[in-house]
């Protein structure tokens, strides 16, 4: 219930925020639809590309932290690719859905950043995590074992995991990849692909069974 | 394991489904400034006014180059021979050129006494081959040449033919002169007492007009003619050239608004229902029942204006060559507001009255003076005809509005064109 009036308070506030830039301009508070915000961006008006980025901010963001090791990697991420989309949003053709495109730009922005940082050593660092703050109340996730983990901490969980790991994980559970599309994608063989998703899982149970022993979780 | 592992995928898949994070307001900002950095340094073919801050940056650039290249290469800096007066040490010498026939030899010397301080001679040395020298000389003058010879001292064993030859030697000398006399090219012309120049040119113009609320930014095509009076390295110039600015008319009005809230069928006439004699048949009209409300609102419209512009320059060219000129000028711009069309303010309501009607858009000067400075790049297509490039920076001295709270504006812009010298 809390999730929903979430959302609902979310959608609200989009809507607002839209408002507020169609009422700074010429439109008059008319909240122009997808394909009229679509248009005003390949005309490269300012105005539309902001409300674009204001309805699909949040949403993609939740997906560029998945692909991040903390909160200002997630912005630089998001950032990058809402600039490819802005730069190369006449190629949106209109089949699909805009929010699927746009979803696609990011992960590729996040593969390109995975493999141009490839040749660093994985290491497991802690300390972002500290940083990381999630500006939304907490959701509490109900899972097998009867122990709630909140939004927070199953992010935390996915940064805290190696970047090789993280990306194989995310790309697999999240995008439903194949591992021989993930070895495509990323330039790695199939059985490391596969290697990575186990440890991953590996990695992501041990910190869980880890949070339910030290009663971290909320319960 | 399976099943747990299963449980995994799903336990983030469905836990992050639905998460709401948001990323700080300053993403915006940063995505918003590199969109403008991207459009400044990319081409947009569909919009050429896009590209004003390209060509700007690209023909300052190239000016700056070009300036730069030519300081640093030009050796032979612009020379008026009726102006110079060669010292001796000046005079080249022409040492032991040796013609021999038969027995005789000539020996055609010009020796450091002679008194060259009031001719106008120029001797230029050249070295074709060990045995030969090549003396150009301008301009040419008999007497110089005649003292010259005078000066020949010949061996006494044929004196005759030594005499022709070195006679020959002269006549020679002579002709290499006229050879060695150029053509006359833009460097010379340029030092003709008066020449007028007529051309036209067109460019782009961006302006800025600061509002107490924010800036008012406007990139204008436009296109005028030249004229032009050039005398030595300086020059005055004057013209017309027409542009057209847009900017945002504002308005503030009462209005009422209509919406119907019910509806009623008005009977206009009866006729008798022929198949029933008791009854008849209602003739009626459907009409609606408006309620109104009064309403306050702003619109901004679109307005256009026209500007004629009168330049008056005074430049210095700085740097000629063969086929270029570069130059620099200062200059006073009369501004001359000559028409101004705007559209009629539209409210979002459907149906609406105004009631009142404020115009608040602020009203423009009629009469604008700027200062304004620039560099001026031609290069001579034909002896007549030459393409011009001309980036400025214009500060107003006054601002646009009326407003007392509006401050001055600036502007910079380009021109190209052609003119023809006469």
């Amino acid at each position: 219930m809390k999730r929903n009036d979430q959302k609902k308070q979310a959608n609200l506030n989009l809507s607002g925020n839209l408002l507020n830039i169609a009422e700074s301009t010429t439109m008059k508070g008319k909240i122009p639809d997808d394909n009229q915000i679509i248009e005003g961006c390949i005309a490269g008006k300012r105005t539309f590309q902001n409300m674009l980025y204001q309805k699909y901010a949040r949403t993609m963001y939740v997906v560029c932290l998945r692909y991040a090791s903390n909160h200002a990697e997630a912005e630089d991420l998001l950032q990058e690719g809402f600039v490819k989309a802005f730069l190369n949003i006449r190629n949106y053709t209109g089949k699909g859905s805009f929010e699927g495109w746009l979803k696609r730009i990011m992960i590729n922005t996040a593969i390109s950043l995975f493999i141009k940082n490839k040749s660093k050593q994985d290491v497991i660092s802690t300390d972002d995590i500290e940083s990381f703050s999630p500006i939304e109340d907490e959701v509490m996730y109900e899972f097998p074992g009867a122990a709630q983990a909140t939004t927070r901490q199953l992010m935390q969980l996915i940064q805290e995991l190696p970047e090789g790991y993280r990306m194989v994980f995310s790309l697999y559970a999240f995008e439903g990849f194949q591992h021989q599309e993930i070895a495509d994608k990323l330039g790695i063989s199939v059985s490391t692909s596969k290697t990575q998703l186990l440890k991953a899982r590996k990695y992501l149970q041990k910190q869980i069974d880890q949070l339910q022993k030290e009663e971290r979780l909320d319960l | 394991m399976n099943a747990d592992r299963q449980n995994i995928d799903d336990l983030f898949r469905e836990g992050l489904a639905d998460c709401n994070f948001a990323p700080s307001t300053k993403v915006w900002g940063k995505i918003s400034k590199r969109l403008s950095w991207y459009e400044f340094i990319s081409l947009n073919f569909t919009n050429f006014l896009h590209n004003s801050y390209l060509i700007g940056t690209a023909g300052l650039t190239a000016s700056a180059l070009i300036t730069g290249t030519l300081l640093l290469t030009q050796v032979d800096p612009p020379t008026d021979l009726s102006t110079v007066t060669p010292q001796p040490k000046e005079v080249a010498v022409v040492n032991e050129s040796s013609h021999e026939v038969g027995n005789a030899v000539a020996h055609s010397t010009v020796t450091p006494q002679l008194n060259v301080a009031d001719q106008p001679i120029v001797i230029d040395k050249k070295e074709r081959n060990p045995q030969e020298q090549i003396i150009a000389l301008q301009p040419a003058e008999p007497s110089s040449l005649e003292k010259r010879s005078s000066q020949t001292t010949i061996s006494p064993l044929n004196s005759h033919e030594a005499k022709l030859n070195v006679e020959t030697l002269i006549a020679d000398l002579d002709l290499r002169e006229v050879l060695a006399l150029p053509s006359k090219t833009l460097k010379d012309s340029c030092t003709d007492p008066i020449l007028l120049c007529l051309g036209f040119n067109m460019g782009y113009m961006q302006r800025s007009l600061p509002l107490t609320g924010g800036d008012v930014t406007s990139k204008n095509p436009f296109g005028g003619l030249v004229a032009r009076v050039e005398s030595g390295r300086w020059y005055a110039e004057t013209g017309i050239s027409l542009h057209e600015e847009e900017d945002h008319g504002y308005y503030k009005a009462f209005y009422r608004t209509f919406d119907s809230v019910g509806f009623y069928e008005k009977v206009e006439s009866y006729i008798p229902d022929p198949s029933k004699p008791d009854e008849v048949i209602l003739i009626t009209r459907r009409l609606a029942i408006w309620d109104s409300v009064d309403r306050y609102g702003e619109a901004q419209t679109l307005m256009n204006y026209r500007y004629l512009n009168v330049p008056f320059k005074l430049g210095y060219r700085f740097l000629s060559g063969k086929w270029y000129n570069l130059s620099a000028y200062g200059a006073g711009v009369m501004s001359l507001q000559t028409a101004t069309q705007k559209t009629d303010p539209v409210f979002s309501s459907r149906f609406y009255r105004i009631l009142v009607l404020e115009d608040h858009t602020l009203e423009r000067r009629s009469l604008l003076w700027s200062l304004q400075a620039g560099l001026r790049f031609d290069v001579a297509l034909s002896k007549r005809i030459f393409w011009e490039f001309e980036p400025w920076y214009r500060v107003y001295t006054k601002s646009a509005y009326l407003s007392p709270l509006s401050k001055s504006g600036q502007a910079w812009g380009l021109n190209t064109g052609f003119s023809v010298k006469f």
